[in-house]
């Protein structure tokens, strides 16, 4: 069977506090491979301090599954600097 | 040397701080925090990832806030992280794992992705000071009979299909029993007014043993049962446990005989279960044995075996680089490279 294109697109552009978080979500996040990546595909990246995450799947419902499950992943992360992040000042 | 212990690989979400005292030999252990937050669905129905996941991301920031203001624990105070790498349910797992690897990312602290049965394990022989016992490791999850041995905890019997404790969370959902505490709890308690000893399936392979036959037998055979008035709630109750918990008592047994151990050590959930305390007390002391089991705190997933198990793996120089803190269903107890025993 011919691998399916990957042919469903979304881009995610999300703004942390600082490149130093920004990097930390992105290593924190990366660490979780594609489950599929033959028809699902998650690409990470950070431009100072935006969190860039890159889907491309083959099907629209795999495209909504990916999305929601790494949004709750960021989320995640997200509220554990807010909570937790000693830089800047707080313990 | 303190370490931050997060669990979450089934419904029960744990963080645990410990303290290890390196100035005395050995080192003096003491529990700074262990708190826990459990999901329980509604009488009738099991625990979905999906949902326990959720739970475990609504809470944790929570507990671990609470687990340091208790032990009264600044970040710079913690040596070490460590989080359940498995075995166990996938999103849950995850969930709590991103917590720890953004914590030490934030705060500069080494990972340490822990074994969940190595964790019960290391716990049992923390409070109860067992030597090398037969460790019978039972939950919801797991049903494993244990010998330590050269660098690693062999499995020397386990379930063939599912775990004891799943057997007897999915009849209690058959009965509507509630879910919390535990489903296993509310059978232990209603097997207490049982008399009558329904003959059940028995199903012990050599060193293995399996629950699914006889699950399926009291599931389709409960309703008829119950309606004819026959056997009581209790009744069935009392003779489920009678029968899996004498399973294990054989195969506990059956595994001392081959090494020649005096000891056993019952952890995870369905250690707490009194009769199955009973009944082990009853085969070892005719062995001229002893059973060494720990009260709820400890035998129900917690966050403090994690960070026992954690710390003593990185008191040997152990520790899990960023990019293996990923988290895995299956992980077998005896992959674990045990260098703090001899």
């Amino acid at each position: 069977m011919a691998t399916p294109a990957l042919n469903e697109r979304l881009t995610l552009q999300i703004p942390l506090p600082s490149p130093r978080l920004a990097k930390i979500a992105a290593d924190v996040l990366d660490v979780d491979k594609d489950l599929k990546p033959e028809v699902s595909r998650r690409l990470i990246s950070t431009q100072d301090n935006i969190l860039t995450l890159d889907f491309q799947t083959s099907t629209l419902k795999l495209l909504r599954t990916v999305v929601n499950s790494s949004l709750e992943m960021v989320q995640m992360v997200v509220s554990t600097m807010a909570s937790f992040d000693t830089e800047s000042g707080e313990p | 040397m303190i370490a931050l212990g997060l669990e979450g690989s089934a419904n029960k979400l744990g963080v645990g701080l410990i303290r290890h005292d390196m100035t005395t030999t050995p080192p003096t252990v003491t529990i700074l925090a262990n708190l826990r937050h459990t999901y329980h669905p509604p009488p009738g129905e099991g625990f979905l990832p999906k949902d326990t996941a959720q739970h475990h991301r609504s809470h944790i920031l929570q507990l671990v806030k609470d687990a340091m203001a208790e032990g009264n624990i600044t970040p710079k105070d913690i040596s070490v992280i460590c989080f359940t790498k498995g075995p166990g349910m996938g999103g849950p797992l995850t969930s709590v794992a991103t917590v720890a690897r953004t914590l030490a990312l934030m705060w500069n602290k080494e990972l340490v992705g822990v074994n969940h049965c190595v964790g019960h394990i290391e716990m049992g022989r923390q409070i109860t000071g067992a030597e090398n016992p037969v460790v019978l490791y039972v939950s919801g999850g797991n049903t494993q009979v244990i010998a330590y041995a050269e660098k690693r905890y062999r499995i020397f019997g386990e379930a063939l299909d599912i775990a004891v404790g799943n057997c007897l969370d999915r009849f209690a959902r058959v009965l509507n029993l509630p879910n919390d505490p535990a489903p296993g709890y509310n059978i232990e308690q209603l097997a207490k007014q049982g008399t009558k000893l329904l003959d059940l399936p028995y199903t012990v392979k050599g060193m293995d043993v399996s629950f699914s036959g006889v699950l399926t037998y009291i599931e389709t055979n409960a309703p008829a049962l119950l309606a004819s008035g026959e056997y009581t709630a209790a009744d069935l109750c009392f003779s489920l446990q009678e029968t899996v918990f004498a399973m294990l008592v054989e195969t506990t047994e059956r595994a001392m005989a081959h090494i020649g151990s005096k000891e056993v050590l019952i952890v995870g959930g369905v250690g707490c279960n009194k009769r199955l305390q009973e009944m082990m007390d009853q085969m070892a002391s005719q062995r001229d044995g002893k059973v060494f089991a720990t009260d709820e705190r400890f035998c129900i997933d917690n966050g403090i075996m994690i960070a026992q198990a954690g710390i003593l793996a990185y008191q040997t120089g152990y520790t899990t680089p960023l990019e293996k803190t990923w988290c895995t269903q299956r992980f077998r107890t005896d992959e674990v490279f045990v260098a703090w025993r001899e």
